[in-house]
Order: structure tokens, then sequence, then C-alpha cells
């Protein structure tokens, strides 16, 4: 069913004593339009966004950060922040308009009939409060459970979710569980009143690979029993298609898409899903090039006379400027917001995957051989952290946060190291980047342990060697131009001119893809996250390094961005010939850019191959599981 | 917890240390007691005998040490304008100012954690504007300047209330006014301040997505956990009530440490006005000590571990 | 009182992946036209007061004693604010109490900024047991109540203004050395310094580069609010009678010296007290209206 916005009544509660599929329809939005008043002036966050849901059924909302999907179920759970305003449409929840609601009755729905897990399961629940207490409130708040029986449901809910010894559980807090388990708690009280609908924004985020699968397991698990229905957000295509029957896609505040998960994967209409899809670097083989989605979302402080999506379009035609699409059904269940939906546009034609060179084809890199020395080299690392000290503050307890590894990087090469968080992999790093000392074990810098650098030896390694970091909002000072940015290291190096450094820092700048004179005067704050990320390269590329290390380069930004920023390294590393360390949690996202990768494990190197060996015959347990961990987040592409 | 709690004891015992030793040398500083004991005609060897006695003519150290074990007895000398034992002057005035400080304390707390909280609650409706307004104003306006107004107002024009002394009840309500006027506003800023902070979190934020009704969020959810830096500001406002006692006391003829230690120094009466320091110091210290074990008790962190 | 870093909450991003888009209240870019004008008033006062009138700061005679205001008194001249029990002009006496309450509160305050400035910098970058000595040090500062260092310090030195100047720096340090520690602490360690120092930054170049321009607004926004506490300081260290020497006006003192005569001749404390009033309101006004618009974490903290 198609709702086109100037067909919707403004407060819809008639309609929907006249809709057609009757009961069934758990969930409808209608039409919605927000805006939001800031200190930017008035913001448009939805236009027209209409969804539905069925009991029993699961849609998934995909979008960027910016795209709206938040506010979409702000407005479902009728809790919107200060200063947003509904415009035109309405939500409506089991046949009753929400907007029509006081907040008592309101309050009445939230906790009861619709369960809601949030995206941080660290900050989701108080730390002040007891588990049990937490899971069984919306039980004590909207079923006047005594406290007995309060207690009694939370030991079941707690077991229900996995955790073993309830009964001593439930009277813990919150800092005694780990992340994965706080948002199986969380979960837990999502469904205490058995809701009809679960609302889940961006559950696994905030959790690591190997605790993904399982938690969506759970809530497949648990949606089912309840025979709920699910509305899941995230950002992730992959893993909505895990666990939805159905998609949105939303840009800028639209949805450009819906459809069945397996029609978005196959035969996507809008140009914009299609870039999505392709962006996965999971469904790309080992030096394959990926082609981004270039440019930008738009701001939503300026108004939209055309598609949204125009200026990024690689399909893009006249009237897409001038003439918004609207949402239209092309096939049973598949709508689309495009007016070029119906010209058949394939996947492949817009959005290519090229082949790349392997940098192994290159000559221009010094041959490796046991006369030069790698740049970087970790040999029997070892790094310890004291986590408790006796009252005397000699260390009581210790963590052992690397151990006795070796690594090696040499020019042209781009080594990847993956774990999960906490396995040591941030620590190796910033031992070879000279931040932490190493408690034994040196860490080599052209054959030279740089604990012992002269001051014109440490120059050259601090030459040499440079880092970008994984977020690029705090990667820089905020009271420092870019210009200025850029030009620090060469600025400490203190062996050229004024005018020289002013020049290679407009080099650099104009080889990240950025223009010089537009950016130089900006401050951090100005520009986006992926703009900024550029000028971090830009910055470790401007002394000429024969390293760089990369702590996550992409994983703090959008994936149409992530796409972007990887193609740039790669570039960068076969026009300079540099050497790549870079770290990350996820085995799919350095896929396409590492020639080796090492997998990390609770402070030890448990596996190491190249590209093809690691992805293709992974010999370790430990990888093994990363590798279907990370493909079952990509339910669809697999089977 | 316990170590926790052995932590903090060992720095307040290092603070109060601290504060035995500023305590000393500004007594040494204040010149030669001497001059003060003996008479203007005394021969140089009468002085020289006397500051033996006194072990002024040993090291500074010495000195320090000799001090500080008397003060561990309680030996803090004879007060000079007295005649008695200064510990014993100081000790007469402290049950006043005590009663004085802690109906005070007890009145600020009461009305300042609820406004603050409510004033949160509602951001920027007109109770916030009215308490953030009232809390201005509190704070720029000096105390000695609040209680003489007040004495004018209530015990000169009206005559209902005593200008000054502390017979009865009628005589607490000026200085305790005072003296809330003169503690209110920063505890109030930081209730409210801690309560938007909290009132922010993601765990807010889930509670209401799980239907717990707006009054239940206010103080189960967002004030257990604003509370925790509110108790922390406790302390700070036990020293505004020391800091405030000296001039509340002095305007109402308060009977209390206040007062007296604005006495002694005007009468050169070093021994009192040592021991006052001192107790308000290690009051202060202690204080915050109090502050830190109930903080360690009501945070869950802490307490399990 | 616990550190500073636990008000410390993250800045809001809008955009970033993950976040949300939260409404702000539209930040005041208006200037307080208000306060900033009482404090420009009160500058031009305590200039060119003193010149305004034809009275001397302790001249008078006891014929024109406790004259109200805008009356002639009993020696024959004419007095806008009144005289008071001494025959003194109370408008000529306020402007020089006006010149004692700005200077203390400039000079004390810096005084203050520098101290604490310092020990919060070297406690935050240097070790642990240097930060824990300096820490201490702290506590022990905060646990000895403000007044209290004012009278000892009185009863040691001939009081003079250099004394109130002191006893006001002792007083506020401490708080500038816990806030500039808390977020030396927190930038110390944030991404952008590590990766000065990948880029060969010494630590002296962090310092100067990197944290001290991080840490000023916050040092320019706490020394606003604090010039309205060291008004208050100085009117009620005046007040005690340890402050100035006697016969040099101050607000605080006039306070004092009037309240003998308080049931004849309100006047005498009621304008001394209420130019405390508005000047303080003045600056705090201003100090809030700097920090909501550059640094919003340090509410309550002053």
């Amino acid at each position: 069913m198609n709702i086109s916005g100037a067909a919707v009544p403004r407060r819809a509660s008639s309609s929907t004593s006249q809709s057609q599929q009757g009961d069934d329809i758990l969930l409808s939005i209608h039409g919605l339009s927000l805006s939001i008043d800031t200190a930017r002036g008035k913001l448009s966050i939805l236009h027209d966004v209409s969804l539905q849901l069925a009991r029993g059924e699961t849609l998934g909302i995909v979008g960027e950060s910016g795209s709206g999907k938040s506010m979409t179920v702000n407005a479902v759970l009728g809790l919107l922040p200060h200063g947003a305003r509904i415009d035109a449409g309405a939500v409506v929840f089991l046949g009753k308009d929400m907007g029509a609601l006081d907040e008592k009755a309101k309050r009445a729905l939230r906790g009861s009939r619709i369960g809601t897990i949030l995206q941080d399961p660290t900050a989701s629940l108080n730390p002040a409060l007891r588990i049990g207490h937490q899971v069984s409130e919306p039980l004590r708040v909207h079923g006047g459970a005594s406290a007995s029986q309060a207690h009694e449901a939370a030991v079941d809910l707690i077991e229900r979710v996995g955790i073993p010894d309830a009964q001593r559980r439930v009277r813990q807090y919150p800092h005694q569980f780990s992340g994965g388990m706080r948002q199986r708690i969380v979960g837990a009280s999502a469904i205490s009143c058995k809701p009809d609908l679960l609302i889940a924004d961006e559950p696994t985020t905030a959790l690591d690979v190997t605790v993904q699968a399982a938690y969506l397991d759970l809530l497949s698990g648990l949606q089912a029993e309840l025979g709920a229905g699910l509305l899941f957000i995230s950002h992730d295509l992959g893993v909505v298609s895990r666990i939805c029957d159905r998609a949105a896609v939303m840009y800028a505040g639209r949805v450009v898409e819906t459809a069945a998960t397996r029609t978005l994967f196959s035969s996507a209409r809008h140009p914009y899903t299609m870039g999505l899809v392709s962006c996965l670097p999971s469904i790309t083989e080992v030096g394959q090039r990926l082609t981004p989605i270039p440019g930008n979302p738009p701001d939503p402080a300026e108004g939209q006379a055309g598609c949204p999506f125009a200026n990024r379009c690689p399909a893009v035609v006249d009237r897409c400027v001038s003439e918004i699409p609207a949402l239209r059904e092309i096939a049973p269940g598949h709508q689309v917001a495009c007016h070029r939906a119906d010209e058949g546009l394939r996947t492949q034609q817009l959005w290519p995957v090229t082949s790349s060179i392997t940098v192994s084809d290159r000559d221009d890199v010094p041959e490796r051989s046991d006369r030069t020395p790698p740049t970087l080299e970790l040999s029997r690392a070892k790094k310890l952290f004291t986590i408790k000290r006796t009252l005397l503050g000699t260390p009581s307890v210790q963590f052992c946060a690397v151990d006795s590894v070796d690594l090696q990087v040499f020019r042209g090469e781009s080594v990847s190291v993956v774990g999960e968080s906490g396995s040591g992999k941030t620590t190796c790093i910033r031992m070879a980047l000279g931040l932490e000392q190493p408690t034994s074990g040196v860490v080599c810098f052209e054959g030279k342990d740089i604990a012992r650098l002269d001051r014109p030896g440490r120059r050259e390694y601090r030459r040499r060697v440079q880092a970008v970091f994984q977020d690029p909002y705090t990667s820089f000072n905020p009271r420092m131009s870019i210009a200025r940015v850029v030009a620090e290291p060469l600025m400490e190096l203190g062996d050229m001119s004024r005018q020289d450094i002013s020049t290679r820092v407009d080099e650099v700048l104009a080889q990240v893809g950025l223009e010089p004179r537009r950016v130089r005067d900006c401050f951090p704050h100005q520009l986006s996250g992926g703009q900024r990320q550029r000028v971090a390269i830009a910055r470790a590329l401007s002394t000429k390094p024969h390293c760089l290390v990369l702590d996550e380069p992409v994983s703090a930004l959008d994936v149409s961005i992530r796409v972007q920023i990887l193609n740039l390294l790669r570039d960068v590393q076969q026009d300079t010939g540099v050497g790549i360390l870079s770290i990350s949690h996820d085995l799919g996202a350095v896929k396409y850019m590492s020639d080796r990768v090492i997998v990390m494990h609770r402070g030890v190197f448990v596996e190491e191959g190249t590209a093809e060996q690691i992805y293709h015959r992974p010999q370790h347990e430990y990888t093994q599981k990363l590798l279907a961990d990370a493909a079952a987040g990509l339910g669809v592409i697999t089977s | 917890m316990l170590k926790f709690i052995l932590v903090k004891l060992t720095q307040a015992l290092v603070s109060v240390f601290g504060a035995s030793i500023i305590v000393f040398l500004l007594a040494r500083a204040s010149g030669d007691p001497v001059n003060l004991m003996v008479s203007a005609n005394a021969t140089t060897e009468e002085i020289e005998s006397l500051r033996a006695t006194l072990g002024l003519d040993r090291s500074l150290l010495e000195q320090y040490l000799t001090f500080l074990s008397n003060a561990l007895r309680g030996d803090f000398g004879q007060s000079i304008h007295y005649h008695r034992p200064a510990v014993d002057v100081v000790m007469s005035s402290v049950g006043a100012t005590l009663m004085l400080g802690s109906i005070a304390f007890l009145v600020t707390v009461l009305l300042a954690v609820p406004a603050g909280v409510y004033a949160a609650a509602r951001r920027d409706g007109r109770f916030d504007r009215c308490v953030r307004g009232l809390a201005a104003a509190a704070q720029a306006l000096p105390s000695p300047w609040v209680g003489t107004l007040l004495i004018l107002l209530f015990s000169v024009t009206l005559g209902v209330l005593p200008t000054s002394g502390s017979q009865g009840w009628q005589s607490f309500i000026l200085p305790v006014t005072t003296l809330v006027i003169f503690a209110i506003a920063g505890l109030l800023r930081l209730t409210r301040s801690s309560m938007l902070e909290t009132l922010g979190t993601e765990y807010v934020r889930f509670a209401r997505v799980k239907g717990v009704s707006e009054r239940a969020v206010l103080w189960r959810h967002a004030f257990r956990n604003a509370s925790l830096s509110v108790l922390t500001l406790g302390a700070l406002v036990l020293l505004s009530m020391l800091s405030g006692s000296i001039i509340v006391e002095t305007v109402f003829g308060w009977p209390g440490i206040g007062r007296a230690v604005v006495q002694a120094v005007n009468q050169r009466d070093f021994p009192v006005v040592q021991v006052i320091v001192l107790f308000m110091s290690v009051a202060y210290i202690m204080g915050n000590f109090v502050v830190d074990v109930l903080y360690a008790c009501l945070n869950p962190r802490i307490r399990s571990a | 009182m616990n550190d500073l870093t636990n008000a410390v909450s993250p800045p809001e991003q809008a955009g970033r992946p993950g976040g949300r888009i939260r409404s702000r209240r539209p930040v005041r870019r208006v200037l307080p036209w208000l306060p900033m004008a009482g404090v420009a008033l009160l500058t031009v006062f305590a200039v060119v007061g003193p010149w305004l009138i034809p009275y001397g700061e302790s001249q008078g005679s006891l014929q024109g004693r406790l004259a109200p205001p805008f009356r002639t008194g009993g020696d024959g001249a004419f007095h806008l604010l009144g005289t008071d029990q001494l025959g003194r002009d109370i408008f000529v006496r306020l402007a020089y109490g006006a010149r004692v309450s700005l200077l203390v509160g400039v000079v004390g305050v810096a005084l203050a900024c520098l101290i604490g400035t310092a020990v919060g910098l070297l406690a935050g970058i240097l070790n642990k047991s240097v930060d824990a000595v300096l820490m201490r040090g702290t506590d022990v500062a905060l646990s000895i109540p403000g007044l209290l260092i004012a009278i000892l310090l009185a009863s040691i030195f001939t009081p003079s203004i250099v004394t109130v100047f002191v006893s006001v720096g002792l007083l506020l340090w401490p708080t500038y050395a816990r806030l500039i520690r808390g977020e030396v602490l927190v930038l110390k360690n944030s991404d952008f310094v590590a990766l000065a120092r990948v880029a060969g930054c010494s630590t002296w170049k962090i310092i100067v580069r990197h944290l001290l321009p991080n840490v000023l607004p916050s040092i320019i926004v706490l020394a606003t609010l604090q010039i309205g506490a060291a008004v208050v300081l100085e009117a009620s260290i005046s007040f005690l009678g340890v402050g100035l020497p006697p016969n040099k006006a101050s607000w605080g003192s006039m306070i004092d010296q009037g309240r003998q005569y308080m049931s004849t001749s309100w006047w005498l404390t009621a304008i001394p007290g209420l130019f405390i009033f508005l000047a303080v309101m003045s600056f705090n006004a201003l100090g809030d209206w700097a920090r909501v618009r550059f640094d919003p974490r340090l509410e309550g903290h002053r």
C-alpha cells in the first residue's frame, strides 16, 4: 500500500479505521514530516515518511547518519527531542493515532506495548540501580507487579536472554557485566511486558563482531516467540538483511526504497541502494577496487528542490534536480522513489567494481631482501598494564595487553592487524608509534631501537612514520587551522622554509582530493567527517613517510564515505609506495586493502598470512570464527 | 571499598598534617610571642629564659615536633587574653557555632536540592528562570550587608526579632537566613547542572522508553545518579558555613568560634587563633572524608569493588 | 569535591555517525549589554569619581556628620549621597572604595589564576607522584576557610591592600588548579596530542601549542566569574576590619562603620551594600554569559 504525501490527511486517525489490512497492521506511519528548531535555524529532518509493519513482521530501516532513521523511532515512541515538531502526517500504532494521545497514554504504551532497545548498552543501563530492578521495571510500572513477582520475573527474563546464574546476577549492577551481556539485559527489559512491537535502534553497532551474530540470533528468537513486530534500525545493510524480511532505505529524511531484503541485494532500483550494496566490503574480492558514492549527504538546513541524492547520483538527469521523485510501487512490495526506476538501471553499470593492480605487481618499490631492514619492526614486544595496586603502590594485578609479538612492515606493503576490542591491537600500534614503551622487547625503525635513537635518528623516525587515527572528530586541535594542522609535522622537522611548507601543504591537500584554497583556512569543526579524515591523511603524508600507521581509519565514517577513504589510501599507497600498518576490528573491512593480515586474540598473534590465505584458507579456529561472524552479518550474500 | 576508604582516610590525614604545618608556620611568622608575654621592662636574661622555657631557642623542626605532640594531647598553650588553656576557650564557643551551622546546613540542603531538581526538570520554564535569578542574586549579596539589613528591618524597624545573641529560637532566624543566602547559590546551581547532565543520558532515555513516569525518571533514575555529584559538594557547603559563620557571628554577636577568632586576632591572642584555624580545617577535612565514605556507600561501582 | 573531569561530557557533534541530531537552545550570541554597561560605569566611577566632587577621601567636619543623601549637611555643604559618622562625603568614599574593589578583583584573580594554572598544568602533565603532592597541597589550601587566611595574614602583617591581594589570591587559586588539571588530564590523552607526539613535538611545544590554547577559554570564563567572588571577599575582609587601614575607604569597612548608626542613618550601610551587590551582579552576569558562550561545562564551579 502506497500513500503519497499529498493524499494523506494531516491527522490520519480516521484513515486507520478504513485500513484495508485491518488488525494485521501493527504500526503505520503516514506521510510523516518533522522539523526541528536548532541554533542553526529550522532543520527539516523527515520528509513524507510512510512505513507499515504487520504483526510478526520484521522491518529494517537502513540509513547513514542524518538520514532520519533515529528520528523516525523517536516519533514512533512519542519521545521527540526539545524543539522538534511534526509538520504533517501521523504515526498510528494499534489503531491509535500517537499524535492524538496525551503524554500519559503514550507512556502507557511505551515499555508495555512497545519494547525498545537502544544503541549503546553501556549507557542504556542506570549505573546506580540493580539489574533486576531495571529489567522488571516495565512490569512494575505497567503491570503493577509486586516486588516479589517482579524479582521472579527478572530472574526468568535474564535466564531467557542467556545469562547464567540469574538468581545471583539480578542483584548486581551494570558495571559488573560485559557490553554484550548488558545489551542482553536491555533486551530482557524490552520484552518484559510481552510487547506487540519491538524497536531495536542499532542494537549491535556498539558490540564486538563475535558478539553481534549471537545477539541478532537472540533478537530473532525473542521476536518470533512473542510474535511481535520488529522495527530494526541500522546503518548496515548487511546486518539488516540478516534479521529482517523487509527493509526501507532512508536518505536525507526520505524513504527512497522499500523492498524485501533479498530484493534489495539482487535487484535494487534506487541508485543509492545499489551504491550501498556495492560498498559492502565483504562482497568484493581481495584486490578489487570499489566504486565509492562520491560527495556528501545534503545539509538538512538547505531546502530540497529535487531528488536529495541527485548531486551524488551517477544516473542523474535534468528531471532529478527539479522534481522530487515520489515513492511509488514498481512491483508488489517494492517501492522506489526514483524517476528512472523503470529503466532497468543495473548496479554494475552505475557502481562498477574494477580490478585494481595489486601492490606486488609494482616494480618501483625497493626489493625486500634480508639486507634492507623493515621500516617498522616489533620484536618480542610485550606490554603489561597495571590494573590494581596494593596500598603501597606496588602492582598487584597486571594485564598483559600484548604478549611478545613479532611484526614487520616493509615499504610498499600493507599489513593489517585484526582483532576484537581488547585484543591488544591498539597497544601494538601505540608501541610502534613510540606512544607507549614496551615492557620488554624492542620496537625498531629501519633496524634501530627507537628508544635509543639519537636526535637526528629520532627526527628521521618521526619524519618517516606517520599516523592516522580512528576518530576524525578528536584527531585535531580544535584551535588550529587546517593549514597549520597539516604543516605541523613539517614544522617540527625544522628543515624547510615557511614558503616550502606552504607549498607542500597545498600539494598534499590536493593529493587527498581536497581543494587547498578552500580548506586551508578552515577550522576542523567546519569540515565533515570524511573531509577531516582526508586532512588527517594529508598531514600524515606531508613528510613523505615510509610507513603509515592507521588506527581503524574508516570505522567512524558512514558507509558511503568509507569507500572513498579506502580508495584514497589505496591510491596513496600505489603512488608513493608507502608501507601501511593498519588495525581493524572487522575482517571484512580490511579485506580490500591488505596484502598481509594478522589475526590477534588476547594479546597474541594467532594467525598471519597473505590476505588470500586468511580469507580463503583460514587455519586457526579463532580466524574461522571471526570470518564466520563477519559473514553472519551478511546472511543473504553468503547463502 | 575498604581500600577506597583507607586511601581517602590517608589522604585526609595527610591534609590534616599539612594544615598543622601551615598553622604552625603562621604562628611562628606572627612574631615572637615572648614580646607579648613579658612586661615592657623585662631584662634580656628574663626574655631568654622565657624563650628557653617555651622552647623557642630550638630548631624549627624540633619546635614543630613539640607543637605537634602537644597538639595531639590537646595542648595549644594558654590563651593570652583569658589566661586559661586556649582549647577550653575555643570549646566553650564551639557549641554555638555547631548549632547555627547545622541548622543552616540543613535548611540550605532542603531548599537547594529540590529547587535544583525541579528547575532542571523544567529547563527554561518559569520556575527555572526564577530559581536561577534568585541564585544569581544570592551569589552577589555580601553577607555583612544582608545581615545588617535583616537586623534593620526585623529588629530595628519591626522589632519582632532580637538583634543579637543566641537566646531562644527567634534569635536563630536572622543568622540562619543570612548563612543560607550565603551558601545556597553554589549548591543550587550544581544540583541543577548535574541533574541536567543526567537527564541527558541514555539511561534516562531508556527509562522513558520503558514508560517510567516523569516523576520516577526524575527522582529514581536521574537524581539517584546526580546525587552523587551533589553529595561531593556537601563538604563545600560545610566550608561555606565555616567561612560564613565568621561574618554572620560578627554581625549578630553570636557567641561562636567565628566571632571568637575575630576577637582573638584583635586581641593578638594567637594560641586561640591557632586552635580555631586548626579546628576549622580539620572539621572541613573530616567533613570531606565523611562525604567520600558516603559516596563510596552510595556508588555501586565502589561499593562492590 | 570531585575532579572536574566528572563534569566534562563530550561535546555534541551533529552529523556524527551514530550521533543524534539534538536540538540545542540557541546560544545567546548577543552581547550582555546590561552587565557590560554596569562594569563600564563602575570602572569610570572608580577612575574619575574622586575628581567629580571637591571633597577628599578622609576630609570631613563633625558638624556635617550623618547628613542624609541629597541634602545639605549641618556644615552647609551639599552631599549627593550624604555623609558618614565623621562627616566624610559618601560619594567620594564610594569612588575610592570602587578603586579598591576593582583593583582587588583584578589583581587578586590574576594572582590566583597564575598560581592555579601553574599548579594545575604541572599536576596534569608531570607524573603521578607530583600530581598527588600538588593535589594534596590544593586540598589543604582549600581546607582553610578563605576568610581565616585573610584574618591570619592581617594579624601577621600590617594590613594593607597587598595583604588583601594575597588573601584573595590564596583563597581562589585551588579552583583554577583543579579545573586546569582536569582539563589537562583529558587533553593529554586526546588523539590530537598523541598525533602531535608522532609528529615529533616536544612536551613544551605540546603545552604551548595544544594544551594552553585549549584551556584558555575555561581560564577566562572562570576568571570573569571569580572577579565577583573577589569583590565580595574584599568587602567581607574589610568588614571584619582586617583589610585596608581604617581611614582608607572600602565598601566593606563602610558597611561595618555604618552599622552602629543603622537605626538613625540607614544610608551608611545601605548604599555601599547596594554598590557591592550591583557590581558583583554585573561581573557574575558577564561571567555567566561567557560560560554559556564559551564553556558550558563550567556550571557550578567558581
